[in-house]
């Protein structure tokens, strides 16, 4: 267990500045897993964290220690990474008992310990092998099993996930759960699986070019998403997207002119600047209703395409505007709608539910409803 | 705590100052002292004793030029050379195609293809003192099987290593026979890079077999035929043992080719100035023959 | 159908060609070794016949009963400078490559550039200095100067080859032996080195077929009977007792025991070794 904190940390490989000033606080057992498309950082601020990669300007806590400078081997971090890095001429049982050998542990403990965790993880029948001799779900334990049994404070996962099948994925999440439950560390864990992210999470720490987007519970992140980037980043599919123009403003509301002439009224906390400027609007496919309803306005289109999931049904409809060009809307309904392809849909959109982008893509919502209004 | 930044820094570090990358420094330091001490220094050593007068191991006056000029200007220089050429050029054409002819019957979908591979590789195994004494014995003029072929043709029996006139040409037979294997190994790798499509596709066109080989398989194989000229134009040019147990360069320096005498002169005539001249010539014509080998390389992986 | 009856000569013409051929070349590859072989075992009466006696009659052992004793020493000679010879370069050229694999530092390029090119300089142009220096160090008719030289001819080769193993290493690995708590010295040796074993295997060889098979530095830097390899041991057979045929045989026989038994059970090896350290003059 342990609370850490990273303090404007900058990470630069040459004159090449990837990770551009970070600044986060991590509680004592907290489970944070860091999202964001490839090469947005995630890797390289979770080594740091570990200590496989220098800082360059910053500093890094863990227990309100500054840890900058202290080796890998001593800042109480584990890490399981990607590859599984599993030492291949090595049995399961020195693998895991590498660490606590190098750090000098005597015999009978590193035994109890290697010991509890093959029974934690259930690879007791599995000590005496070669990693190559595992399967991938069986290497990924172990891999796990190297970093429990020196008892870190802080638990790394790189994508510890990504090379296992979708199956076997489902199952390790569970258990990782589970494992973080009974251990007692915090845990950081990197992906770039949104479901992954959405259902390990406490913490949510969204990354994009080497900065921190949000930072929040997996529920705040969705229902508030901080800007276009993290509003697109989570759900799938995702959010729908409306270049609108700003119309008239009042106190605490714009009227925003979306494709296909539709005025759609919506709550802001603030005026998202230049009159008849630019905003985004942004629908959750399942805040879209098929059909006429009462609160909204009604755009009409065309199905073009399907995804049946078994318990929901996506639409995917076109839509055309007066003048311009045609436009799409993903929709979420219930799955026994009986619709095909090519036929003509309404589809009304609840100005409540929208959420507003500025110009530079920030959320200017103001979220007067309560969270329940979205999830119907 | 203050440690230095490679211990926790990746091992893939990025660049920096020379003396964060002291690790690197320090694994390498042995690889470039030994090279530097026991290769680049005798090397220039070499030639300084190139243009130097020698007694024994003793450096006397400096001469300059002397040694070289020596040399080439003696008939005996320029016969050396000339041996060294035909020593070279004549192993390089009977090698080379008898390498390329087993390899491409090798490369055919063939019986015990593995064991008529391993014997062909056998000859390249063995030492060159050793090849060189096997064959002193075959073609020993009293009791040599090599007999039974003069005598077949009715001639005398021939000192094929002793005589002035077969010395040279029964050294090339057997250099042939000792590096063959070589060439032919490069060469059967080159081959089974030729995709089979292309040649099936040019045998469905009615290509003859000579012709499919010219216009298809040897194009695609040149680079590698170009690489083992080299190598073994290399090997031959700075072989020593061979000759020396062979004909020790004689019968009258008939096969008296460079390598050799600069080892002659310095080890047996004790002329260690002169022997290092001619063995600077020996490191200027390796080192010419390596550049084109690096431009070959480097034109290969740029296509 | 004639044209079947045809194509069917064809290729049994074919197929005779073919395999005559590389009967033929077996042939002439064997002949000397086999020559060589029949020879060692035959009296020193059936030796001097002419036209030759092609199997031994009677075959005997008494010209390997009387070279042994002297071909066996050299040849615990060449297995002793081949080893320690081994065990240097490996040693010097592990540090080297694993550098050269893993490390990017200032100068890397240059300082690889030296030691791979020293490759271009044949044996042949530095045996005067290199007979020189180690007469004036003392070394002159020692081992340790023939380990050291032959360790030095090896390493560039060596260093090219085990960087291209370093290199297949996943840096993942190495970093888990960092978190492990090894320094970065330790990831070499307990990490890293365990795992490329087999180019140490291809590179020990290199050196081996090398070291056997060497011999004028050996001849140069020699001159007590005791300090002989066995190139240079078989060498002086013909200058000490004349020639005895049998006797230079039986000694050469032995001589390719282990080179000739090698390449058969570690054929592969043996190729690819060689391929690599054929520049060498
Ligand atoms: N050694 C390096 N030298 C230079 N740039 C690097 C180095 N390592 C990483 N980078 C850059 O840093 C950025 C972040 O890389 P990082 O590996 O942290 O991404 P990531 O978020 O983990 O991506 P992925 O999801 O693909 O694993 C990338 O743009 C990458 O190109
Ligand atoms: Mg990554």
């Amino acid at each position: 267990m342990a609370k850490v904190e990273l303090e404007q940390v900058i990470k630069a490989y040459g004159n090449l500045e990837v990770i551009h000033g970070v600044d986060l606080q991590f509680e004592h057992g907290e489970f944070v897993v860091f999202v964001g498309p490839s090469g947005c950082g995630k890797s390289t601020l979770l080594r740091m964290i570990a200590g496989l990669e220098e800082i360059t300007r910053g500093e890094l806590r863990i227990d309100g220690r500054r840890v900058n400078e202290v080796p890998a081997a001593r800042r109480g971090t584990a890490m399981v990474f990607q590859s599984y890095a599993l030492y291949p001429h090595k049995t399961v049982r020195e693998n895991m008992a590498f660490g606590l050998k190098m750090a000098r542990t005597p015999r009978d403990e590193i035994n109890a310990r290697v010991r509890d965790a093959a029974g934690t993880l259930v690879i007791d029948e599995l000590l005496e092998r070669k990693p190559r001799e595992l399967s991938g779900g069986q290497r990924q334990r172990v891999a796990i099993g190297r970093a429990i049994v020196r008892e870190p404070k802080v638990f790394l996962l790189d994508e510890p996930l990504s090379n296992l099948d979708a199956a076997l994925r489902g199952q390790m999440r569970l258990e990782l759960s589970r494992l973080h439950e009974r251990i007692d560390a915090t845990m950081i864990h990197v992906t770039h699986d949104q479901v992954e992210a959405m259902t390990l999470a406490e913490r949510i720490v969204v990354l994009r070019d080497g900065r921190v987007e949000q930072v929040g519970t997996p529920r705040e992140l969705y229902l508030h998403p901080a800007n276009r980037f993290v509003a697109g980043f989570l759900g799938s599919p995702p959010m729908n997207f409306l270049d609108s123009r700003v119309v008239t403003s009042g106190d605490g509301w714009i009227e925003c002119l979306a494709p296909g002439d539709l005025r759609l009224r919506v709550g802001v906390v603030r005026d998202p600047g230049v009159d008849g400027g630019g905003v985004v609007l942004g629908i959750r496919p399942e805040d879209l209703r098929l059909g006429r309803r009462d609160h909204g306005v009604v755009v009409s289109g065309r199905v073009v395409h399907m995804e049946y999931l078994g318990s929901v049904l996506y639409v995917h409809a076109e839509c055309a505007s007066e003048d311009g060009p045609t436009w799409r809307l993903v929709l979420m309904t219930k799955p026994d709608t009986r619709l095909q392809a090519g036929q003509s849909v309404e589809v009304t959109i609840d100005a409540r539910t929208c959420h507003v982008f500025d110009g530079a893509g920030v959320s200017v919502t103001a979220f007067s409803r309560g969270e329940d209004s979205t999830t119907g | 705590m203050t440690i230095t930044a490679h211990d926790s820094g990746a091992l893939t570090g990025a660049k920096g100052g020379i003396r964060r990358h002291a690790f690197e420094y320090a694994l390498l330091a042995p690889s470039i002292l030994i090279v530097l001490a026991v290769i680049f220094y005798p090397i220039i050593y070499a030639i300084d004793i190139s243009v130097h007068e020698t007694e024994f191991l003793e450096k006397r006056a400096f001469v300059g030029p002397k040694h070289y000029l020596e040399f080439f200007g003696s008939a005996l220089g320029w016969r050396i050379i000339w041996n060294s050429l035909v020593l070279v050029v004549g192993s390089l054409l009977l090698t080379v195609p008898i390498g390329m002819g087993l390899a491409l019957l090798i490369n055919m979908k063939i019986r015990l293809r593995a064991s008529f591979r391993t014997i062909l590789i056998l000859p390249w195994v063995i030492s060159q003192v050793i090849t060189a004494m096997l064959w002193s014995w075959i073609a020993n003029p009293q009791f040599g099987p090599a007999r039974l072929v003069t005598d077949a043709f009715d001639m005398l029996p021939i000192d094929f290593f002793g005589g002035i006139d077969t010395a040279m040409a029964s050294l090339i037979v057997v250099n042939v026979w000792r590096t063959f294997p070589f060439a032919m190994l490069l060469l059967l790798a080159a081959l089974q890079t030729v995709p089979r499509e292309l040649l099936e596709a040019a045998e469905a066109d009615g290509a003859p077999a000579w012709h499919r080989f010219w216009e298809v398989t040897f194009p695609l194989i040149r680079p590698t035929v170009m690489v083992v000229t080299i190598m073994l134009s290399l090997s031959y040019f700075n072989h020593i043992d061979l000759p020396l147990v062979l004909t020790g360069g004689g019968p009258l320096n008939e096969t008296m080719i460079l390598a050799l005498s600069a080892y002659e002169q310095a080890f047996e005539f004790n002329k260690i100035g002169y022997g290092s001249a001619i063995s600077i010539i020996v490191f200027i014509v390796n080192m010419l023959l390596s550049l084109v080998y690096i431009r070959l390389l480097r034109s290969e992986r740029h296509v | 159908m004639t044209a079947g009856a045809g194509a069917r000569i064809a290729r049994v013409l074919k197929n005779i060609t073919v395999y005559g051929t590389l009967l033929l070349a077996c042939a002439v590859s064997l002949f000397p070794i086999l020559w060589g072989l029949a020879t060692s075992l035959k009296t020193d009466r059936a030796v001097a016949l002419f036209p030759p006696q092609w199997l031994p009659d009677p075959a005997t052992l008494d010209n390997y009963r009387e070279v042994f004793p002297a071909i066996g020493g050299y040849m615990l000679n060449s297995a002793l400078v081949a080893f320690v010879t081994i065990v240097l370069t490996l040693i010097v050229a592990a540090h080297g490559a694993y550098a050269a694999a893993r490390g990017d530092f200032p100068f890397k390029r240059a300082l690889l550039f030296i030691i791979l090119a020293t490759m271009m300089i044949p044996g042949v142009a530095i045996l005067v200095p290199l007979y020189v220096v180690a007469s004036k160090l003392n070394l002159f008719n020692t081992f340790t100067v023939l380990v050291v030289i032959y360790s030095t001819w090896m390493i560039p080769m060596a260093l090219w080859l085990l960087r291209g193993f370093f290199e297949t290493i996943p840096s993942d690995l190495e970093d888990a032996a960092i978190m492990d708590g090894c320094s970065r010295m330790g990831v070499f040796y307990r990490v890293s080195v365990p795992l490329v074993v087999p180019g140490f295997t291809a590179v020990a060889i290199v050196v081996f077929i090398f070291v056997w098979n060497e011999f004028i530095l050996a001849l140069s830097m020699t001159s007590s009977e005791e300090k002989r390899l066995v190139t240079v041991g078989i060498y002086y057979y013909i200058t000490a007792y004349g020639i005895e045929w049998g006797k230079l045989m039986a000694a050469v026989c032995l001589a390719l025991v282990p080179i000739i038994g090698g390449f058969l059970l570690l054929q592969k090896g043996f190729i690819q070794g060689m391929t690599a350290g054929s520049t060498r003059g």
